[in-house]
């Protein structure tokens, strides 16, 4: 006989309706699922190194090859100035400030249409797939500030330009600068996500955007080669101020203004908040047109 | 029926419309027609469907994948649903499971839900057995520490046994359904939704898992079952669910239920 006891049924709901407008995610729920999270992470990580013969070298010898390419295109040929610091160390500092940024949107604007498969199977929080894309970037990141860090002491110590090279107080706010650089990522990725979930061609134009965005943020050139009169333009984008500070705070050199910093956090946090709405509204009923 | 029985699964006029012309791209121009169109209509829309238009939906280009369909479940039973392909089983799963939203009604679940709608989800070829089993059984909604719990059994289960550390994208067909089918086996939430999944791996095995469902159930574990296989509705259900285009037939005994099915089905 079925045990049928009213008090074996799980005090659990779960409400299932049509839910018209627009949500945020809820926390304790994500906090639920933070195994999935981590389990999609480490997902990434051994399909990505068990797959490459070079594995984590290639994030060394990308921003290498890049910063060694600036060097020759701009710094020699085009002879566009780096605010007197070793023109290799300045575009470093930016391409791995910046090699976060610009992977982890694309992570985050790939996540829905990349899981697509597995959310037309089984449900779980959609806003972990992105959040699993950002977070495993970090070891990427890791890997490449620390070759920044290893080029920047030995310009410090075998190097004359070394004397001009030191940390300034802006150190301080480095972590917060990539709480910046998260929450931007995070939510121009999510606004990316939701329109190519409904248009699906879109999809080629995240390359070509993050390509773009990177040449409108200071990384090639400081941002004082702008007149000061118009420079307020470069700092619509947060990851100006972001690029900046970082540089400031390790090279001894960039431009930083309590206006930049403060229209850099408003402008990501509502960046954020328009993504995860959108979001929410997308990974809706997205499956269906899959 | 009293009120104040609680039962597991409650779904009320669940409907769900399909638009049928906009599966994959779309372009800007189509969608902000489509978007005029719906925003014209929004009263046509947010009534219930009618019982007299068949599947045919408010729009052009739209059909009822499941129309006002109610139906209760109790503690402990195990539900079969069978139709034809297309009467939308499946739909109703996947609306239960959380996957899409349904367009009117509602649903409500007392318990957490895990649903097998295809074996092995989320599987990744590069990982090994037991790194998919983790990353499997949290797709399903299992906790790290319980599957840790459960790690041996499922191992036992799945008959892998040396292989278990070899990535899967090396495994046999029959060895990756036996080691998704030992994830699932173990999963332990409340309510479980099983969409067809039996249908694959050898005889045996598939013996298997309907006994292995069976003594879920026995455990208190609430489950809602898509097959064909009508000798394993008939031998595991305590009742079933008959669809046809979208709406519910019957609700009742297997043995009362199955009868229409097969007819209708000799009748077609
Ligand atoms: N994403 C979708 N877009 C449009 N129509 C769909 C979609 N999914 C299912 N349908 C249609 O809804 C109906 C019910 O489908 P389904 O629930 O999969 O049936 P079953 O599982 O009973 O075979 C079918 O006619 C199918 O073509
Ligand atoms: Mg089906």
């Amino acid at each position: 006989m079925l045990r049928r006891n009213k008090k074996h049924i799980s005090e659990y709901e779960i409400l299932i309706s049509a839910k018209p407008g627009f949500s945020l995610p809820n926390v304790r729920e994500l906090w639920e699922y933070r195994d999935l999270l981590f389990l999609f992470v480490q997902r990434e990580f051994i399909s990505k190194y068990r797959q490459t013969v070079l594995g984590p070298l290639w994030y060394i010898i990308q921003p290498l090859l890049l910063s060694g390419i600036f060097t020759v295109v701009f710094g020699n040929i085009a002879q566009l100035p780096t605010d007197g610091v070793p023109p290799i160390l300045f575009y470093l500092c930016g391409l791995a400030t910046w090699g976060y940024f610009g992977q982890s949107f694309e992570g985050a604007a790939n996540s829905l249409v990349l899981n697509a498969h597995l959310m037309s199977k089984v449900y779980f929080p959609r806003v972990i797939a992105p959040l699993s894309a950002i977070a495993s970037k970090f070891m990427m990141f890791f890997i490449q500030f620390s070759l920044f860090m290893v080029c920047y002491f030995y310009f410090k110590f075998f190097t004359q330009v070394g004397a001009h090279l030191h940390f300034t107080n802006t150190i301080f706010m480095v972590p917060y600068l990539f709480l910046i650089a998260i929450c931007l990522s995070l939510g121009a990725g999510l606004l990316m996500a939701a329109a190519t979930a409904k248009y699906r061609d879109l999809i080629h134009m995240i390359g070509f955007m993050i390509q773009l965005w990177m040449y409108a943020t200071p990384i090639i050139f400081p941002a004082t080669e702008f007149p000061p009169r118009w420079r307020f333009l470069i700092f619509i984008n947060p990851m100006a101020t972001v690029v900046e500070g970082v540089r400031l705070a390790f090279l001894g050199q960039g431009y930083w203004t309590n206006k930049c910093l403060f229209a850099a956090s408003a402008i990501s946090f509502v960046v954020l908040i328009l993504g995860l709405l959108a979001f929410a509204k997308t990974e809706k009923n997205f499956i269906d047109t899959v | 029926m009293s009120n104040n029985k609680k039962y597991v699964i409650e779904v009320n006029h669940l409907s769900k419309l399909y638009d049928l012309g906009i599966i994959g791209s779309h372009t800007l121009r189509e969608s902000i027609d489509r978007s005029w169109q719906r925003y014209r209509n929004r009263a046509v829309q947010l009534a219930p469907p009618s019982p007299f238009t068949g599947r045919q939906g408010p729009f052009p280009n739209s059909m009822w994948a499941l129309k006002d369909v109610s139906f209760n479940v109790e503690y402990g039973e195990i539900i079969g649903v069978i139709g034809r392909n297309g009467c939308g089983k499946s739909t109703l799963l996947k609306i239960l499971s959380r996957i899409t939203e349904p367009t009117s009604g509602t649903a409500l679940i007392r318990g957490r839900i895990s649903s097998l709608l295809e074996v092995g989800t989320g599987f990744h070829g590069e990982l090994s057995g037991r790194e998919n089993i983790y990353l499997n059984g949290a797709i399903l909604g299992m906790r790290r520490k319980e599957i840790d719990k459960h790690l041996e059994q499922i191992v036992e289960f799945s008959e892998i046994g040396k292989y278990i550390d070899t990535p899967v994208k090396r495994y046999s067909s029959g060895m990756y359904v036996r080691l998704a089918f030992a994830v699932a086996a173990h999963l332990n939430q409340q309510v479980l939704m099983i969409d067809e999944v039996l249908a694959v791996g050898d005889h045996a095995f598939q013996q298997k898992c309907l006994e292995k469902t069976r003594r879920m159930a026995g455990t208190g574990r609430t489950i809602l079952f898509v097959s064909h296989d009508i000798d394993a509705v008939a031998s595991l259900c305590h009742k079933c669910i008959y669809m046809e285009d979208g709406e519910i037939v019957e609700i009742g005994k297997p043995s009362e239920v199955i009868p229409l099915y097969t007819q209708a089905k000799k009748a077609a």
